[in-house]
């Protein structure tokens, strides 16, 4: 079987794409989301949409799965595989076009965030999705997992940017959706319906997104609260005040911890909430937003707060801000990391809920997120080693998510569903809704060969 | 952008709870210079990790694919400043490189013999060196030979081509053969230090580190010199020889007693010395490690308010001074020593030169040093300064017809400057 993959695989391909050693496998074996990991037969590193289809022509002819991904940094275990082709778009990453007269750029899925932003900063113009990990993961696997990002408060996720999609599909047909347009009523919107898809339903090679232009000037307020409750009720007073600020960032104690032993940014350990506010747009109503955020947050209760409009500052903040997840490992080895996206009021209602499972489980559960848009990342810290604390992680999700559904939430706001969270995806999707999903699958996909186990239980 | 002020320093690697603390977010692939050029995975510090986690859980075995992964490391240490989980994926990639040390009565094959004649045997004895230096310069660059080669053999071995164009117009002295051991201070003494003499700033670059000694003496310091100091260590633990490297940082400990501060202007040799403490663990090795300093390190805050230059200035920051010791461009001595300063891009980047690896992988170090040169280019500085013969030799390779940057050690414009503040 794998001999007979790799032979096909090398009668259409050019040599240096295929790997199949044992330390090939191995790498491409595992992305951010820690405790999932797989092993492929072969990884196949695409240079362009023409290598993706013979790819999955091979593919579908012996029938073998393929596990698309991008640069693996996903939280989700979107892109590991269990078997097959593990289809590499890393290696794709040109940026095709800048439009600057439509507010358009079109790319390759593996063009980097950052990359992208820095493009079209350079001629004035503003890509808003800005998920922690901006500076090493794809934009192919920002669509594919409807990657948000903090300033998604005020200018949404990944899906409101998308406009246009080519797709390769299962078998090699290419299927191209969409456009150079803002408006679009002409049927069932199949460009949107490849977002958040984690690569379920076909390989995207070629994405159109929309641009802004990029607001002059930014500012940010960074708080201290000593409690979640006056943090909270200070974003209710900012949003009533009517100022929509471009970020709403919030840590717990824990995260501080984590965060002041990596980087010792002189924040208060006492703390219970630290609240990274930012405010964009033309320098003369940053300024006095920023002004009116700071007395806001100081009329609420905040204990220290301090204004930032220089860029290194900035820097220093949003290192801090974009490291919580991955300094969490400093307190324990491996983490089960939510992504609960919940109505913003319920916000302090669940953090308390988180707290009372931790303590009921004995387990360490820091939570941070954007408490602005209501999507937060509790992480459910463990070490694989010790399997009575491993077996406890699972009942104490379990109970979370129930939790964050009750409060009128879901189970993933900006991760996706990948193979973390599939097993508890019944919790948060009705069956009915559950089967529609895969009926959809199927037409794209009859014979279940992209990114099989994933979504679904 | 600046260092990263994480708390940790260089540490011995090794611990299986580092492998774990790998979060594998995948921050270090972005400021990997071996993953730019190849987007694999394979040359990637989190591939690596991960390699030698799963060899520490043997769920892989050696092979020659992995001692591809270890040996395409540069060694810049960039991922470990970004690393947020204090992961040193460079250390640890340098650490799984080493060949076993020789058994006693068990012939070497000779290629390895040959390599551990020169790191072990020549890197230990700058004389030879200096021989060596003389030898080219009088036989080959003076003589019509260099030109009549190029035009030959170099031709057909691109190898000999690319260490050619890499080498420099040698000086006629070493900077042992033309300084005496002890160089008094210049003025009231304000203190003693020590200089390391790095293998090649008293060779190729002695004009440096002559200046590096006048600066030193300016700012009021007695100079000594050891003369029988040998190499730092740094290339045998690169290429895998790490019993050569531990006699070299045993000999060279006992060269620098009480001594205020041990000056080096080769940032590959501070990084090693300060290194020193961690490799041998003794009582004199620590104190050597912490009392080492860069030479732009220990001159910046003792520098009076001098201007020098009417020419715009870059720097590029040395990885082993930023990344290796965690020591901050010295942006502000620069800021005074020119109205033009300009910020490079990227300047913590590797340039790829990364001691004989420029040498060793070629296609990775020149997509590094074409990045390095665009951004150079971007900032139109008439002179590019840095403090590490490896980049010094690597900036001037990656100029092209066209560029006309002056390229050169930090201690030649604060040499310069001070003389001027003194007349």
């Amino acid at each position: 079987m794998s001999a007979e993959l790799l032979s096909s695989l090398a009668s259409v391909l050019p040599a240096d794409r295929i790997a199949s050693d044992p330390e090939s496998l191995l790498v491409y074996g595992y992305d951010g989301a820690s405790g999932v990991t797989g092993r492929p037969d072969v990884v196949v590193s695409v240079q362009e949409e023409a290598e993706i289809v013979a790819t999955l022509r091979v593919a579908e002819s012996l029938r073998v799965p393929v596990f698309p991904r991008g640069a693996a940094t996903g939280l989700a275990g979107g892109s590991v595989p269990s078997c097959g082709i593990v289809l590499n778009l890393a290696p794709m990453c040109r940026i095709i076009e800048i439009d600057t007269a439509n507010l358009m750029a079109t790319v390759e899925p593996g063009v980097i965030n950052a990359d992208l932003q820095a493009a079209v900063e350079a001629v004035g113009l503003f890509y808003p999705p800005d998920p922690a990990s901006l500076k090493q993961s794809t934009i192919g696997g920002n669509v594919a997992t409807g990657a948000g990002g903090p300033r998604c408060l005020k200018y949404g996720t990944t899906r409101e940017y998308v406009r246009g999609i080519r797709a390769v599909l299962p078998g090699g047909q290419v299927v191209e959706d969409g456009g150079k347009y803002l408006k679009c009523a002409t049927g069932y919107n199949l460009s949107q319906l490849f977002v958040g898809s984690e690569g379920t339903l076909g390989a995207i090679s070629r994405i159109t997104l929309r641009l802004l232009p990029r607001p002059p000037a930014v500012g940010s307020v960074v708080a201290l609260f000593a409690s979640l409750d006056s943090a909270a009720a200070m974003v209710e007073r900012l949003l009533a005040d009517g100022i929509l600020p471009c970020v709403m960032e919030f840590m717990d104690r824990l995260c501080i911890e984590c965060v002041e032993k990596a980087y010792h940014l002189g924040l208060a350990p006492e703390a219970e909430a630290l609240v990274l506010i930012e405010a964009d747009g033309t320098p003369e109503a940053v300024e006095s937003e920023c002004r009116r955020i700071a007395q806001i947050c100081e009329e609420g209760g905040a204990f220290n707060v301090r204004r930032a409009s220089d860029a290194g500052t900035r820097a220093d903040l949003w290192r801090a801000r974009r490291a919580v997840s991955p300094s969490l490992s400093r307190l324990r080895p491996a983490r089960l990391g939510e992504d609960i996206s919940l109505p913003r009021a319920s916000i302090v209602s669940i953090v308390a809920e988180i707290r009372r499972i931790a303590a009921k489980h004995n387990l360490l559960i820091p939570v941070f997120g954007h408490i602005g848009d209501g999507n937060l990342h509790p992480n459910i810290l463990y070490d694989p080693r010790d399997p009575e604390e491993t077996r406890r992680v699972h009942i104490a999700a379990e109970e979370l998510i129930r939790a964050a559904v009750a409060a009128g939430g879901t189970l993933s706001g900006e991760h996706g569903i990948g193979i973390a969270k599939r097993d508890l995806l019944p919790l948060a999707l009705p069956e009915l809704n559950q089967s529609l999903c895969k009926q959809i699958k199927q037409v794209f996909d009859p014979h279940n060969l992209m990114n099989p186990g994933k979504i679904f239980p | 952008m600046a260092a990263a002020p994480l708390s940790e320093g260089p540490e011995t690697p090794a611990s299986y709870d580092e492998l774990l603390a790998c979060s594998r977010c995948g921050a270090c692939l972005p400021v990997c210079p071996s993953y730019s050029a190849t987007l694999s995975e394979l040359h990637s510090p989190r591939g690596r990790v991960q390699i030698l986690r799963a060899l520490a859980e043997s769920r892989i075995e050696r092979s020659p694919g992995i001692q591809a992964a270890l040996d395409s490391c540069l060694d810049c240490r960039a991922c470990e400043t970004t690393c947020s989980n204090g992961v040193h994926p460079g250390q640890l990639a340098l650490a799984e490189r080493a060949l076993p040390a020789p058994a006693p009565g068990v012939r070497l094959p000779l290629a390895r013999r040959i390599k551990r004649f020169v790191l072990g045997r020549v890197l230990a004895r700058p004389g030879w060196m200096e021989i060596g230096m003389a030898v080219t310069r009088i036989c080959y660059q003076e003589t019509g030979i260099q030109g009549l080669l190029r035009a030959t053999l170099f031709r057909r071995v691109p190898l000999l081509a690319r260490l050619d164009r890499y080498l420099p117009a040698l000086p006629t002295r070493s900077v042992r053969q033309s300084l005496p051991e002890v160089v008094p201070a210049v003025g009231e003494q304000r203190g003693v230090v020590g200089l390391f003499l790095g293998c090649a700033m008293n060779t190729l670059f002695a004009d440096s580190t002559r200046d590096t000694v006048r600066a030193l003496t300016l700012l009021g310091y007695k100079v000594v010199i050891p003369r029988n100091a040998v190499c730092c260590g740094a290339p045998q633990l690169a290429l895998g020889e790490r019993d050569l490297a531990l006699d070299m940082a045993r000999h060279n400990v006992g060269l620098f007693p009480n001594f205020d501060a041990v000056i080096t202007d080769c940032a590959a040799c501070g990084a090693e010395l300060k290194n020193y403490g961690h490799l041998l663990g003794t009582a004199d090795a620590i104190e050597l490690s912490a009392r080492t300093r860069d030479f732009a390190e220990f001159a910046a805050p003792r520098m009076p308010a001098v201007r020098l230059d009417h020419r715009s200035l870059t720097y590029h920051a040395p990885c082993h001074l930023t990344h290796g010791q965690r020591v901050a461009p010295p942006e502000k001595l620069l800021r005074r020593l020119t109205a033009d300063f300009r910020v490079l891009e990227e300047a913590d980047r590797c340039c790829g030169s990364a001691g004989v690896y420029f040498a060793q992988q070629p296609a990775i170090a020149d997509d590094a040093k074409e990045r390095k040169q665009k951004k150079i280019r971007a900032t139109g500085a008439e002179v590019v300064v840095s403090a590490n013969p490896g980049c010094l030799l690597q900036l001037a390779a990656a100029q092209e017809p066209g560029d006309h940057a002056e390229i050169t050690h930090i201690s030649r414009i604060v040499a310069r400057a001070l003389e001027g503040h003194r007349t």
